[in-house]
């Protein structure tokens, strides 16, 4: 999979690391100095989709009772299948590339789980089973045809990055006076179970930055790269760091002009202890974290986070040109048949999820098909033609309860 | 909020047919600026048009006038205003695409970029329209302005609507104006007094953001925040006919204070300051249908009416989150009537047909009712506090002189009682009430039953009824039944009323099994003690020796208290079905099982009054309602509800002294009196088109219910026509009821259609005795109104009103006779503005009365008046108005209960012709506005 979401309890129980006593304390020290990215999202230039994209594809979801469902809440890609987390429906869709239905799941049915919501989900690229956690101690696991495999056992770890066969990435951080006075690690990779490296040590009873100054809202700490590596994000800070199963180190350090950075000591100073969300309300153009990371090529696509939100917040940076693009901006044409490629300006698809995913170059994204619809309309007057599913698919089906559309795209090298 | 935009002409005329395509761009930054405002104005500065730009940031204004120099310009939050002038030559009709090429402000703030005011824009969630960027006549209204806002229709009963929705709450910089009445607002603001137009949705509970409404605020040009407005008025016309009324409001950030009089004598009754206020308003006398005097009301009426309006706001800028108000509200109303009138009841007897009772009466009736009103509200966080406090005082004195004769139909009258009362009453009540609402803090506390709302009020009061009463019976058969009193009352009471309210929940957390804790679970219960303390003196005069006796019957005293204990369980589940971006879709059911305890001690110096009752039932209720949100379609609502209650038997029902003084009507009482239960089902059905042109919504209402151990009159008649009535448990009360309410609005450039329809009908059967005879009403009431509205610019307003209401009521049991009645009024009214200064209008309705028994009535009421207006700022009016021009105006009184049919007639307001001169004094802020 290629990000995670990783959703922390309020309340959940405490993971008493100290437990493992004879793991190895890593330091995660890095081995290259990270890169520095001078990033003022105001300089962002725009761009129209032939300047900046090399491919784009429109892909309608087949729309059945069975596969309707309301919007892409994860999504995997494979080399058959989009696999769909819709948590509104509460269930799993996979369809096939081209768009038909291919099978769903739904955990409520099989296993009478009442008022249980798919948080999110693992696809094992090593097994080809979807995995679903269903508490810390087991995951169900499915195969792409919806068909239950079996139930799994995954210890203590709640459910995290799968980062190599058996080898899994999880992020967890718990800090309340009411805590007991012990060391937990905020990112911990484990084998077969057992914690491997501890990164980033706290104390869970006095550590300054406490739960409740947590915001928890595209809190995506893993964003994958390969197999067996993946980017990595901690909340409040501006480094994007790599791990692989065995080491940690930070690739690049992003730089903010001032008056959108935080604090120095945001997450030290304990005068702001239980006022930092309200900080980040009150400044509405700070930038408090980093998401979405992928990289394709010298293309370092990310999103900024901030409570501005009507702004934009996605971006492109090209590592060998330095040019900033911001993503919201760029405006459809000829390539794209006069659709948008994201919704950023239309809806909330785009500003609430960001890219979805990568997958061999190319970056998803998906809006409703009544925005798909309404945009229609005004191309009207242009001269172009729509590729044969989609002119079918806007002939055919004009309907407002058509499910999403997944829109793929790769974006040129040389920007 | 989802509020849709889309480009609206201001002005189109099909000669006029060109065009003008372009984009807005950032070229600095090398992209398009999507939702700009591109506004096209005349070289004189005149809106001709606007739009926001697509995603592809382009626009295309069609309709626009060739030959004709045209400004483009484009406007966007934190950007310079770019503008373009442009020509669309009169030989093509297109222009090449042009580009508006923006820059960014840099280091300004974004309001100040701004010169060349966008008429529209999206500020987050807000939907706001700019005041300075619609050019009206300098003395429009916000009503003008809003009449002018796509999406936007005022309907001619007062009502907003945004898409479709309808705006709950006008407020005016946050805040109630004035009582928070719209039409004070609307009329009375100049659109030039206004920055900003604010449409939003406002979240009742914050745990549901669907449960939300629709709210609008008018925001002041911080120059225009304080002022007042006002109405002086006076006229004087034939008969003595006269009107007057004086009004200042005055308002700054946070205070407000309103003070108002009135005087009549043309049947102009207010009743309340609201009223008042909403008729003194300066646009209220222009093209709109205008308040005209009650013709329809009985009597002729001289009130007197005053008061004052208070609001103070402790935080300037209240919002959802945080309030902190204090109100005052007092009114005065002195009113001295005198109805003449002349009615013939009906009855549907026993075998031998129908008794006839006609009725001559002269009613002289003066009273002042006073009401002082002070409420504080303060809401912060999670806690609402309010704190009521009322006093009221009322002093009423009558003279009534009533004729009445009975007998059957087509036969000479039996008998007959003239009545001749004067009576002075006075009350006085102080009420106070206090609540605390507090929601729980559910990300600290999310399993405690945190949430809780309690309410305590205490009313005491006391009453005085002086009452000489002079009345003579005479028998035309039984001469020796004859019989005259001349009564004295001196009746004293005061009472005092507590009742004690909460509720405390959600318990499920607490309560039920994890798998049922979805169910909200809240304990409710409602406490109320009343207690009536009555101290009779009767005294009847001795007609030999013309001194006062004392009645030891009717005289004496008592003490009544009810206890009233109802503790409740509810039970609520929401299930929400929801798909993104296609529907809301939310299922509520809800179970309250509730008992009453019902407790009732009467203490009297007549040991037959001493009664003590004790009841308890079990009274439940349930609802199911269901919401379907279509998003951009439409939005249903639906709810079944079945509710039981109950109702108990007074002390007037089971032991009253019955005073036979009127011996047309005798009330005796029945001490066996059983509780009454109501159960009623009631169907609700509401419909709301989300479409922004043509806005269409409905309603449907349908109830249903019986009543067990009705409280059903058994009457007996004797021969000469007097009537004893008891009360009886009867079996087999039942009705049927339902309206439909349609509206429909056609919005097109320059014209209006609004059409409305209201139909309802009731079914009902009434069991009742007729001289020991089990007899059945079985009624039918139908009523319909049909109002077409149209206006043509604010040149002509017009309306067209049809009313139609049928009452038949068949006799099942006694004899099977039917009665019916109809009512029938055709409205027209028309209202012409010849130029800014001068209205015309006249208005017409044609009436049609006809019952059963009677040879019909028939007559039209023609009004007409015109009005100019003087001064700059059209302040002063002067105005003539010639009321009921053809002498017709009768009031019918036509109506049906059960068994009888009424019909009559009374004294009414009759023709008159006044000239009235106005004077609304107005100021809003100092001096000139620097953006007018």
């Amino acid at each position: 999979m290629k990000n995670f979401t990783l959703r922390i309890l309020h309340g959940a129980g405490l993971l008493m690391l100290l437990e493992f006593g004879m793991i190895q304390l890593t330091s995660g020290q890095n081995p290259l100095n990270p890169v520095t990215l001078r990033i003022d999202p105001t300089t962002a230039q725009g761009g129209t989709v032939s300047q900046l994209i090399d491919s784009v594809v429109f892909t309608p979801l087949e729309t059945n009772p069975q596969s309707s469902f309301g919007q892409i809440d994860q999504l995997e890609v494979t080399d058959k299948y989009f696999i769909i987390l819709d948590q509104q429906t509460n269930s799993i869709l996979i369809f096939t590339r081209k768009g038909d239905f291919h099978a769903k799941i739904e955990l409520k049915k099989a296993y009478h789980s009442g008022e249980y919501h798919i948080p999110a989900f693992n696809y094992n690229k090593f097994t080809h089973f979807i995995e679903i956690p269903f508490s810390r101690s087991f995951s169900f696991c499915y195969n792409t045809d919806g068909q239950f495999v079996k139930k799994m056992v995954v210890f203590d770890f709640e459910y995290g990055l799968i980062l190599g066969k058996n080898t899994l990435a999880y992020y967890s951080y718990h800090s309340d006076p009411r805590f007991k006075d012990s060391t937990a690690y905020e990112l911990v990779v484990a084998k077969d179970s057992v914690p491997l490296k501890k990164y980033f040590p706290y104390n869970m009873k006095t550590a300054t930055l406490k739960d409740k100054d947590m915001l928890y809202s595209n809190h995506i700490n893993f964003y994958r790269l390969d197999d067996t590596a993946a980017f990595f994000l901690r909340p409040y800070d501006y480094t994007l760091y790599t791990l692989s199963p065995e080491t940690l180190y930070a690739s690049y350090q992003f730089i903010f002009p001032a008056m959108n950075s935080l604090p120095a000591n945001f997450t030290t100073d304990s005068s702001l202890n239980y006022k930092r969300l309200s900080f980040i309300e009150e400044n509405k153009d700070i930038i408090y974290g980093l998401s979405n990371v992928y990289k394709v090529g010298d293309n370092l696509f990310f999103k900024l986070l901030d409570r501005n939100t009507p702004g934009a917040n996605s971006y492109l940076y090209n590592l060998r040109s330095n040019n900033l693009l911001c993503i919201d901006k760029i405006s459809p044409d000829k390539k794209s048949y006069y659709l948008p490629i994201t919704d950023a300006q239309i809806g909330v698809n785009f500003k609430n999820h960001g890219f979805l995913t990568e997958d061999k170059g190319f970056l998803f994204t998906s809006y409703s098909s009544q925005t798909l619809f309404q945009q229609e309309e005004i191309s009207l007057n242009k001269d172009f033609k729509y590729p044969p599913t989609l002119f079918k698919y806007l002939n055919n089906k004009k309907n407002a309860r058509s499910n999403p559309i997944i829109i793929q795209m790769r974006f040129k090298t040389d920007l | 909020m989802a509020i849709g935009y889309t480009a609206v002409a201001q002005t189109g005329d099909s000669t006029q047919i060109g065009h003008v395509d372009g984009i807005v761009r950032d070229s600095a930054h090398n992209y398009v600026l999507v939702s700009a405002t591109v506004a096209v104005y005349s070289k004189d500065s005149n809106l001709i048009n606007f739009q926001l730009t697509n995603t592809l940031g382009e626009f295309h204004f069609k309709g626009l006038p060739r030959n004709t120099p045209l400004v483009v310009v484009a406007t966007y939050v934190g950007y310079e205003n770019e503008m373009l002038h442009v020509t669309v030559p009169l030989k093509e009709d297109r222009m090449e695409m042009i580009t508006l090429n923006m820059k960014r402000a840099e280091n300004k703030l974004p309001e100040l970029v701004v010169s060349y005011v966008p008429p529209v824009r999206m500020n987050k969630d807000t939907l706001e329209f700019n005041a300075d960027a619609f050019k009206l006549d300098p003395n429009a209204q916000v009503e003008d302005l809003l009449k002018k806002l796509p999406g936007v229709t005022v309907w001619g009963d007062g009502t907003i609507t945004v898409n479709g929705k309808q705006v709950v709450n006008v407020m005016v910089n946050g805040k109630p104006f004035f009582g928070g009445d719209s039409k004070v607002i609307i009329q009375n603001i100049p659109k030039n007094a206004v920055d900003k137009v604010q449409v939003y949705q406002q979240n009742k509970t914050p745990e549901n953001p669907r449960d939300s409404v629709m709210m609008m605020n008018i925001k002041l040009k911080n120059s225009k925040s304080f002022g007042h407005f006002g109405k002086v008025s006076a006229g004087y016309g034939t008969d003595g006919h006269y009107q007057s009324v004086a009004n200042i409001n005055f308002f700054s950030r946070q205070t407000q204070f309103g003070i108002v009089g009135a005087g009549n004598n043309i049947n102009k009754v207010a009743g309340n300051i609201s009223t008042l206020l909403r008729n003194s308003t300066y646009k209220g006398v222009g093209a709109g249908i205008e308040y005209q005097p009650d013709f329809s009301m009985q009597g002729v009426n001289r009130p007197l009416e005053g008061g004052f309006i208070f609001q103070h706001d402790f935080i300037p800028d209240p919002d959802f989150y945080k309030n902190n108000r204090l109100t005052a509200n007092y009114f005065i109303h002195n009113n001295t009537s005198r109805i003449s009138r002349q009615t013939q009841t009906i009855t549907s007897l026993g075998a031998d047909s129908v008794q006839v009772q006609q009725n001559r009466s002269d009613n002289k009736q003066s009273g002042t009712e006073q009401d002082l009103s002070i409420q504080y509200d303060k809401h912060r966080g999670n806690n609402t506090y309010q704190i009521i406090g009322e006093g009221t005082a009322n002093v009423t004195k009558s003279n009534n002189i009533q004729q009445n004769s009975i007998g059957n139909k087509g036969t000479e009258y039996k008998s007959a009682n003239d009545v001749e009362n004067n009576v002075l009453k006075s009350a006085r009540n102080f009420s106070v009430a206090a609540s605390l609402d507090h929601k729980k803090d559910a990300s600290n506390h999310p399993n405690s039953p945190g949430q809780f709302n309690i309410k305590y009020s205490f009313e005491i009061g006391d009453g005085k009824d002086t009452e000489l009463n002079r009345t003579v019976f005479s028998s035309l058969y039984s001469p020796a039944e004859n019989q005259e009193i001349n009564r004295r009352y001196d009746n004293n009471s005061n009472h005092t009323d507590q009742q004690l309210s909460f509720s405390l929940g959600n318990f499920s957390h607490w309560i039920l099994p994890r798998w049922l804790q979805s169910i909200n679970t809240t304990l409710q219960n409602e406490l109320m003690v009343n207690t009536y303390h009555q101290l009779n003196s009767v005294l009847d005069k001795d007609t030999i020796t013309n001194n006062y006796l004392h009645n030891n019957y009717l005289s004496g005293n008592s003490h009544y208290i009810i206890m009233n204990e109802m503790p409740a369980l509810n039970f609520t589940r929401n299930i929400y079905q929801r798909l993104a971006d296609r529907y809301n879709k939310m299922l509520t059911i809800n179970f309250n099982v509730q008992q009453q305890f019902y407790y009732q001690k009467n203490n009297s110096s007549h040991t037959f009054q001493n009664i003590t009752q004790n009841y308890s039932n079990f009274i439940p209720n349930a609802a199911i309602s269901y919401e379907n949100n279509q998003f951009g379609e439409f939005k249903d609502n639906y709810s079944l509800k079945f509710a039981v209650t109950a109702a108990y038997p007074t002390i007037d029902q089971l032991a009253p002294l019955t005073d036979s003084i009127n011996l047309y009507y005798i009330q005796q009482g029945n001490p066996h009196l059983k509780p009454s239960k109501k159960k009623e089902l009631s169907f609700n059905w509401g419909h709301s088109s989300s479409r922004m042109k043509n806005t269409f919504y409905y309603k449907v209402n349908i109830s249903l219910g019986s009543v067990q151990n009705y409280f059903g009159d058994s009457i007996i008649i004797d021969a000469v026509g007097r009537r004893t009535h008891y009360w009886v448990n009867m079996g087999g009360n039942n009705f049927l009821k339902g309206i439909i309410n349609l509206n429909k609005a056609f919005k097109f450039t320059h014209q209006e259609l609004q059409v409305q329809l209201t139909t309802g009908g009731e079914l009902s059967r009434i069991p009742s005795y007729m001289n020991d005879i089990l007899n059945s009403s079985n009624s039918l009431l139908n009523y319909n109104t049909l109002n077409i509205h149209y206006a043509y610019k604010d040149k002509v307003a017009a309306n067209f009103e049809q009313h139609y209401s049928f009452y038949r009521s068949l006799q099942n049991g006694i004899q099977n006779y039917s009665f019916n009645n109809r009512n029938r009024a055709t409205m027209l009214s028309v209202s012409f503005n010849g130029s800014k200064k001068l209205t015309i209008s006249s208005n017409i309705t044609f009436n049609r009365a006809k019952s059963s028994g009677s040879t019909g009535a028939n007559f039209t009421i023609w009004n007409a008046d015109a009005s100019y207006r003087l001064l700059k700022d059209n302040n002063l009016e002067l105005k003539f108005s010639a009321l009921d021009l053809l002498h017709q105006n009768t009031s019918i009184i036509n109506y049906g209960i059960g068994n009888t049919i009424t019909y009559g007639k009374t004294n009414v307001l009759q023709q008159y012709f006044i000239f009235t001169i106005s004077y609304f004094p107005r100021k809003f802020g100092k001096g000139k506005d620097i953006n007018k």
